[in-house]
């Protein structure tokens, strides 16, 4: 009877410590996945974190790009003069210079017509430069993609009171080139 | 202005560019009628060398035979001359222009074109042309390298030509005419950029790709894109570009009074390369960063 008491204790606490290993590995196991599973959200959150000012710092740098553009264009169009409109040499002048006070790639007027004047060219152009196509009363961003497939960005601004060769200029336009 | 135009005019704004870079600052106007007009064209010439404020004048000749008079009067006049992008009047012509910048094969690109169509068709079957203006050179040469391969082969029969004056609407409208007039129509060869948009368009709806075979010119986006989806066979497309470009840099040289010779030839041929369904990925994504 005894002998027998002692093996019931013994597989009964044999059976517990078995039991409680299991628990135990379970409990490990569980655990290792919890930390594993807060340490991916605590990087998760961090790199969003990250993210999200980069792409803030990057939306304020282009925003400060646009108005920057928008004010050179506004300037650009406030000094022009009578004497600037006289004639076609007169008119690629100032057009030149302010290209290159502000450092532009293109900077245009173009007329009631669709003419569009550059310091080197006077072209037809609505067909290059598709947001031409509607008249321009409000400042308006557009892209153009280009042969090649290079996408532009350009601002154009509409313009009142200016007349050149007989017609009335309508829009300012400028590319707006982001990264150099 | 026409599509096929602001490629050209890229080529020139580069070689404007490339001129300032080193210094040297190059003018020009480029500005396109409404519409292909002899007459207007020749009105626009006159008005040009009146102004006298351009060192050359370049002219893609809207009909030889209107405008080769007027060209040789402004140049005894004093004028320099050239022409430029598809079609010519040379000495051949009778016509006393310094040089010329652009395609020299309009008939071979028809040659070429219409070769491809017939090797499709298997050397039998019924064909229509669309041309584009009527006495434009690069379109009715292009028309007549096109008629001399369908009349080598006895099986092809050319049934009908049209005249779309280089509008995809017009050529739609003809297209829709000869499917509905030509049952057994098995082929359409398109001499402009113009016309295998309107062509494709009109098959497409027809649901006769495949069927009735395209073949035309150019680089429109709508048509590179039926060459993707096998609307249209073959597309010869010029590179206008560098007709744009050269047009710049021989001016120039004209401008400072040299000669054809050795620094450029009297014609600077432009490539023109066909291309078929399974480089239209690639032109699409080259030519419109289309990516797909």
């Amino acid at each position: 009877m005894k002998k027998l008491t002692k093996r019931i204790i013994h597989i009964t606490s044999a059976s517990f410590m078995i039991l409680l290993a299991i628990l135990l590995l379970i409990m490990s196991l569980r655990t290792a996945d919890t930390t594993q599973e807060v340490t991916d959200k605590a990087i998760d959150r961090i790199s969003h974190f990250y993210i999200e000012e980069i792409a803030k710092s990057r939306a304020t740098l282009i925003s400060d790009e646009l108005d920057k553009k928008y004010n050179y264009v506004k300037n650009a169009l406030d000094v022009i003069t009578q004497k600037d409109l006289e004639s076609s040499k007169a008119l690629r002048n100032y057009l030149g210079k302010m290209r290159k006070l502000y450092n532009m790639d293109t900077f245009a007027l173009v007329d009631e017509n669709g003419l569009f004047y550059t310091s080197h060219s006077t072209c037809s152009g609505k067909t290059r430069y598709p947001f031409l196509a509607e008249t321009i009363t409000k400042t308006i961003y557009s892209t153009v993609l280009n042969y090649g497939g290079e996408k532009q960005l350009f601002l154009a601004v509409p313009v009142s009171g200016v007349y050149f060769n007989n017609s009335k200029i309508t829009a300012c336009f400028v590319e707006v080139i982001l990264i150099k | 202005m026409h599509a096929w135009w602001d490629a050209v005019a890229l080529g020139m704004e580069d070689a404007v560019r490339q001129y300032e870079e080193k210094g040297i600052h190059i003018t020009f106007d480029y500005k396109a009628p409404e519409a292909i007009s002899a007459y207007d064209q020749i009105q626009r010439i006159k008005k040009a060398a009146a102004l006298n404020n351009y060192d050359v004048i370049g002219v893609d000749v809207a009909d030889i035979d209107i405008v080769t008079p007027v060209i040789n009067q402004l140049i005894a006049e004093g004028h320099k001359f050239m022409t430029f992008s598809s079609s010519d009047s040379g000495k051949e012509n009778g016509c006393n222009r310094i040089a010329y910048v652009g395609n020299t094969h309009n008939y071979n690109d028809g040659q070429n074109l219409t070769e491809a169509l017939c090797y499709y068709l298997n050397y039998k079957g019924n064909v229509a042309m669309l041309v584009g203006n009527v006495g434009a050179p690069c379109y009715e040469e292009r028309a007549s390298g096109a008629k001399d391969v369908f009349d080598k082969y006895e099986g092809i029969k050319l049934i009908d030509v049209k005249y779309d004056e280089d509008s995809d609407v017009k050529a739609y409208n003809f297209t829709k005419e000869f499917l509905k007039k030509y049952t057994d129509l098995d082929g359409i060869i398109c001499c402009n950029m113009s016309n295998p948009v309107g062509a494709g368009r009109a098959v497409e709806e027809a649901g006769l790709a495949g069927k009735v075979i395209i073949v035309g010119m150019d680089h429109d986006e709508r048509a590179i894109k039926y060459l993707r989806d096998g609307i249209i066979y073959a597309l010869a497309i010029q590179d206008c570009y560098s007709i744009g470009f050269d047009t710049i840099t021989t001016a120039v040289k004209i401008a400072d009074g040299v000669e054809p010779g050795s620094l450029y030839p009297e014609k600077t041929e432009e490539a023109t390369t066909v291309f078929y369904q399974n480089d239209a990925a690639v032109l699409l994504h080259s030519l419109y960063g289309i990516m797909e």
